[in-house]
């Protein structure tokens, strides 16, 4: 239920200022721990401005969107849309700096196969992708735990692709005399696709956004939609709850006709930008991230010999603790 | 969040993926759970199992009738999921129970279970693993849904396709033997049918050891399905694999003797082939079983799970061990729910 959902409760915020403004302290904490003592022009220079941040990351939002369309076995849309949704939680409360986008787009892409229950295992994934397959393969199982934290690990995500089939199915029932619903489909989808590089997710309701899908598809196919949203769909609730959907679905439709280009020229120099004050801590091919992972694993062994000495001396209180039960 | 805010207090158990300890939060003094998966080694890291219980158990707003996920947190290369700690579980009470549960108790068990089942279905979720073992007892006697390994969101929209091979044999439904591949919560419903004989009659109504088997028991008591008691039966992956000989019903008072007919009334409404046709949760909940004599234990009434020494010394018990932190309303009954169920028994 999306009312009482975790998308909802933690994940819907109240407008692009809201989110601009996190996204702002995200890169001021970053900047803080790693350029303290530099002047404002040294840090424009040499780290990512907050400008370039969303630069990139939305430069790997379309790069994540376009390999899930290439992906092999072919993806449900709802794993894209999850992919996408992790994908940009993720950069609300971390910057790309701490995080290469490349290898957290790749880890979302791998969890939301499983969380959508589109089962493809790491070496098939993998398969999709140019280059060492087994280097990431490495990456994404080394970054899947630490996605999933950062996220809070909240792993449903309402996807506005649902919301959309539950409105075809709504039309085809309740108005199917008056229009013909699978012709609304293309370009509802393609509106929902579209919204998918805005931040509509991270604001409005999945239901808002397929109802703008809708209406954008059917005022494209020239069906007029009115009577259906307000005789049927709505029927019931109140003018200023009219009001205020319609409302809504004017800001969303305003703000997937307005999306930002794409500055292609400016993502290879940002990338390389990035390569120099990026935390090299969480870089996989840096000497500092292999060793913490080998001490990772050193720590996992030494916990596990200190259990077993434990657990062996414990044995005589273990069975106190759990012994046959009585009840009265 | 870490694994420093607690103490380990000893193992509980083991399960598929990973190890269950009592801890103690040291913050607040209390018990839990921590279920520890270890991520290492696995080929296609995090388990899906552990993917299901999360993500099902997140979105799961507090109902006390399904066990709490209190946090989630890495610890090296483990994900520990911290759980509130229960002493027991159904088939621990069933199985050392010295007297047979009252028929009070048993109503007390069905209505938490049923409470628990509504609140997931309601939620979209159905669990497909439901058995005694996964139903824990706290130690003030309550009953709370587990295990959501198998846990699945489900879409009424009725073209998804799943695994049949869920739910422990015993509890699992006649289409998933048949080898459905789309079904829905009624896997859930049957199996709070098993579970409902299996209190009434201190041992499991179907305990198959193979899955052959398992559908000889249920057809020997519900008879062979037909295409009439079992509309579309014939379209299930495995029907034409394995046939039957004829066997007509047996009448479940032969096989549940000592119940009431009220209790045969509700158990025959969850283990009916057609799973449209087994009486949802939410609906079983208002069922006259429970709003007749003898009404349902208070938890107080229910066996609680002891400690006990080795030497044999007990504990001495607290049979009155209330809850204080449940309001008085939950523990009772609604009157307005039982007034149209009284209506009907005094006609």
């Amino acid at each position: 239920m999306f009312a009482s959902s975790t998308h909802l409760k933690f994940w819907t915020f109240s407008g692009e200022n809201e989110i601009k403004q996190l996204r702002a302290e995200t890169s001021e904490k970053y900047l803080a721990k790693h350029a303290s003592g530099l002047s404002e022009d040294e840090r424009a220079q040499e780290f990512l401005t907050q400008s370039e941040e969303r630069q990139l990351v939305r430069h790997f939002e379309y790069v994540l969107k376009e390999f899930c369309g290439k992906f092999q076995p072919p993806m449900p849309k709802c794993v894209v849309g999850t992919s996408l949704a992790f994908f940009k939680r993720f950069y609300v409360h971390n910057s790309v700096m701490d995080y290469h986008p490349r290898d957290i787009m790749l880890t979302c892409m791998y969890l939301s196969c499983k969380v959508e229950e589109f089962y493809v295992p790491i070496g098939q994934f993998v398969k999709n992708l140019k280059g060492d397959r087994e280097k990431f393969a490495d990456i994404i199982l080394g970054f899947e735990l630490l996605l999933m934290q950062k996220i809070h690990y909240h792993l449903t995500i309402h996807n506005s692709f649902r919301a959309l089939e539950g409105l075809l199915i709504d039309l085809k029932t309740r108005y199917k005399d008056h229009c013909d619903a699978e012709k609304l489909r293309k370009i509802a989808e393609e509106f929902i696709d579209q919204s998918l590089g805005t931040d509509a997710s991270l604001i409005f309701s999945p239901s808002q956004i397929a109802l703008s899908a809708l209406l954008a598809s059917s005022s494209k196919e020239g069906i007029n939609l009115d009577n259906y949203v307000t005789g049927t769909l709505l029927l019931g609730s109140s003018e200023d709850d009219l009001q205020k959907t319609i409302y809504q679905v004017k800001r969303i439709r305003y703000m997937i006709k307005n999306q930002e280009p794409l500055q292609r020229e400016l993502i290879q120099i940002i990338q390389k930008k990035l390569e120099k004050c990026r935390n090299q801590e969480n870089n996989p091919e840096s000497e500092i991230y292999k060793r913490k992972m080998e001490e990772m694993i050193d720590e996992d062994d030494e916990i596990r010999t200190q259990k077993r000495a434990k657990l062996n001396e414990g044995r005589e209180t273990d069975h106190e603790l759990f012994g046959p039960l009585n009840p009265i | 969040m870490s694994m420093f805010q607690y103490t380990i207090l000893g193992r509980i158990g083991e399960g598929a993926h990973g190890i269950v300890l009592k801890a103690k939060h040291i913050e607040s003094g209390e018990i839990v759970a921590l279920k520890k998966i270890p991520l290492r080694n696995l080929e296609d890291g995090i388990p899906n199992t552990a993917l299901r219980e999360i993500k099902a158990l997140q979105e799961i707003a507090d109902n006390p009738y399904v066990v709490t996920l209190r946090e989630v947190f890495p610890h090296g290369s483990m994900i520990v999921l911290v759980f509130d700690f229960m002493l027991s579980d159904l088939s621990e009470v069933i199985r050392n129970c010295d007297k047979p549960l009252t028929e009070a108790q048993i109503k007390s068990y069905m209505l938490m279970l049923l409470k628990g089942v509504a609140h997931l279905h309601e939620n979209h979720i159905m669990h497909r693993d439901l058995k005694p073992a996964n139903l824990l007892i706290s130690a003030t006697g309550h009953l709370k849904i587990a295990d959501f390994g198998l846990a699945r969101v489900f879409q009424n929209k009725g073209d998804r396709q799943y695994s049949h091979q869920v739910a422990t044999r015993w509890y699992r439904s006649p289409e998933l033997l048949y080898g459905a591949r789309k079904y829905d919560e009624g896997v859930d419903l049957w199996a709070v049918g098993c579970i409902f004989g299996e209190l009434l009659n201190n041992s499991p109504l179907f305990p198959g050891e193979t899955d052959i088997e398992q559908l000889c028991y249920v057809l020997r008591v519900l008879g062979t399905p037909t295409e009439k008691t079992w509309p579309g039966m014939t379209d299930l992956p495995d029907y034409h694999k394995i046939s039957f000989e004829h066997n007509e019903p047996i009448q479940f008072e032969k096989i549940v003797v000592d119940a009431s007919s009220d209790a045969l009334d509700l158990l025959k409404k969850f283990l009916v082939y057609p799973s449209k046709q087994r009486i949802a949760a939410k609906e079983a909940l208002l069922h006259r079983y429970f709003f007749t004599e003898p009404l349902p234990a208070h938890h107080s009434e229910l066996p609680i799970p002891q400690r006990s020494r080795r030497t044999g010394v007990q504990h001495k018990h607290q049979p009155y061990e209330y809850n204080i932190n449940i309001p008085l309303e939950d523990t009772l009954i609604d009157p307005d729910l039982i007034a149209p169920n009284v209506a009907n028994y005094i006609q």
